[in-house]
């Protein structure tokens, strides 16, 4: 649901302001005063579409102040974690875009799918929606034994459910029409923007910090990029369709790799002074964490930067001069939708 | 995994403008990720695309919005870069 007051001269949209709710929140000052494992759980409310992505990134940045190795195994948990994660923001943008078609039966199956990689974190974490499961050098639980088979199975079941339903928007002429050329994102405007994710993919920008940034188990798994040309609404569903099917391909190759052994916990050291960074790839794009530590191991500045944020105050000018009944479509096509609550 | 960010150097606000044009025309950067206030002023962090690689800065000062504003106007005049 998205508010916005749209101004319209005919068919044709003068203005668009879309309400976005309140632009400041207070949840830096809170993590700021936090230890840093409560801090990991807690910066899951950045997007709850996308928390694995927002721990990680945070994670590595605390990690990296504390020069902390981070074994095999936990890259892989950690990476596994964050594909699965990755179908819920996927199948929640792809239900947004058929919902806003009117596409009802389409919208509910698309969302029984999200429903399932809910269940299936919450066994994993013990956490439905914001699974807080990462802890610094680690995961808040190991996979655990039999995990990898749950897994497995999930995706076996996930994976007919995802095909039949592929079936039912695969080549649909009335949805290919509706989405055709709408909305055209152009390279440059995407690359000015670092709006990576979806929307730059379907623009063929191919950034993707999995690749450019390589972290967790990524640069022991083959994957490609996917991307189109054409920038518009068509480019980014399609893009969303190839990125479920490269994810189930992932889980598949990291439940094959994770490596058997448990690894011995990994201790905490203390926070050394500097600015450091950390970055995860969510299905949106990339989530970017920097924090400042000073002497006595405190945290005095923290934030995630992700291309929400930089995206939404230009967002309105991007639907001037196009038909009025076109907006809500548009909208949804770029990802941007009112559950993201980066600030 | 590290950005390729680096030690941000430190650029008065009175240079800031000079400084940005240059990384802008050397392509050196065209992208505003993000910046958050440090003890030491304000943190930005740029990305170039041609690169591959983050160019982080720290201005001096507690006037972030005036900073911002620098750094939008700068991005967004020069012909490569941009602002939200």
């Amino acid at each position: 649901m998205i508010e916005a007051e749209l101004t319209c001269e005919g068919d044709i949209l003068k203005t668009a302001k879309i309400k976005r709710g309140f632009e400041e929140r207070p949840l830096w000052k809170r993590l700021e005063r936090l230890k840093p494992n409560e801090m990991i759980g807690w910066v899951d409310r950045f997007d709850s579409l996308c928390p694995i992505a927002s721990e990680w990134a945070l994670a590595q940045a605390l990690e990296s102040s504390m020069d902390l190795e981070i074994p095999k195994r936990t890259q892989f948990v950690r990476s596994l974690l964050n594909e699965l994660n990755r179908l819920v923001w996927l199948a929640t943008y792809l239900g947004q875009v058929t919902d806003t078609l009117g596409q009802r039966t389409i919208t509910q199956q698309v969302l029984v799918l999200r429903e399932k990689v809910f269940v299936i974190q919450e066994e994993i974490t013990g956490g439905r929606i914001l699974p807080q499961a990462l802890t610094i050098g680690g995961c808040r639980r190991d996979f655990a034994m039999g995990d990898v088979q749950k897994v497995r199975q999930f995706l076996d079941g996930w994976r007919g459910q995802w095909k039949a339903w592929l079936e039912l928007v695969s080549d649909d002429p009335l949805l290919e029409a509706r989405l055709k050329n709408l909305m055209v994102v152009d390279a440059s405007l995407v690359e000015k923007l670092g709006w990576w994710g979806i929307v730059g993919k379907a623009s063929g920008v191919t950034y993707d910090s999995r690749k450019h940034r390589p972290h967790g188990a990524y640069p022991f798994i083959e994957f490609n990029i996917f991307s189109r040309q054409g920038g518009d609404a068509q480019a980014r569903f399609h893009v969303a369709l190839d990125e479920v099917g490269g994810t189930l391909s992932l889980l598949d190759q990291l439940l094959t790799k994770i490596p058997s052994s448990i690894d011995a916990r990994v201790q905490a050291k203390p926070l050394q002074p500097g600015l450091f960074f950390g970055t995860a790839e969510s299905a949106k794009g990339p989530v970017i964490a920097a924090v400042e530590v000073t002497g006595q191991e405190v945290v005095s500045s923290l934030r995630l930067f992700a291309a929400g944020q930089r995206v939404w105050p230009i967002l309105d000018h991007l639907f001037q001069g196009m038909r009025t009944e076109d907006f809500q479509l548009a909208f949804a096509s770029l990802g941007v939708g009112a559950e993201e609550s980066e600030i | 995994m590290k950005l390729s960010a680096g030690e941000p150097r430190s650029v008065d606000l009175n240079d800031l403008r000079e400084y940005l044009d240059k990384l802008v025309r050397d392509k050196e950067t065209e992208t505003f990720l993000g910046s958050v206030m440090t003890t030491k002023g304000l943190f930005i962090l740029l990305f170039s695309h041609r690169y591959n690689e983050e160019h982080a800065l720290i201005v001096p000062g507690t006037d972030a919005p005036r900073i911002l504003a620098r750094v939008y106007e700068t991005l967004a005049g020069s012909k490569k870069g941009t602002s939200p």
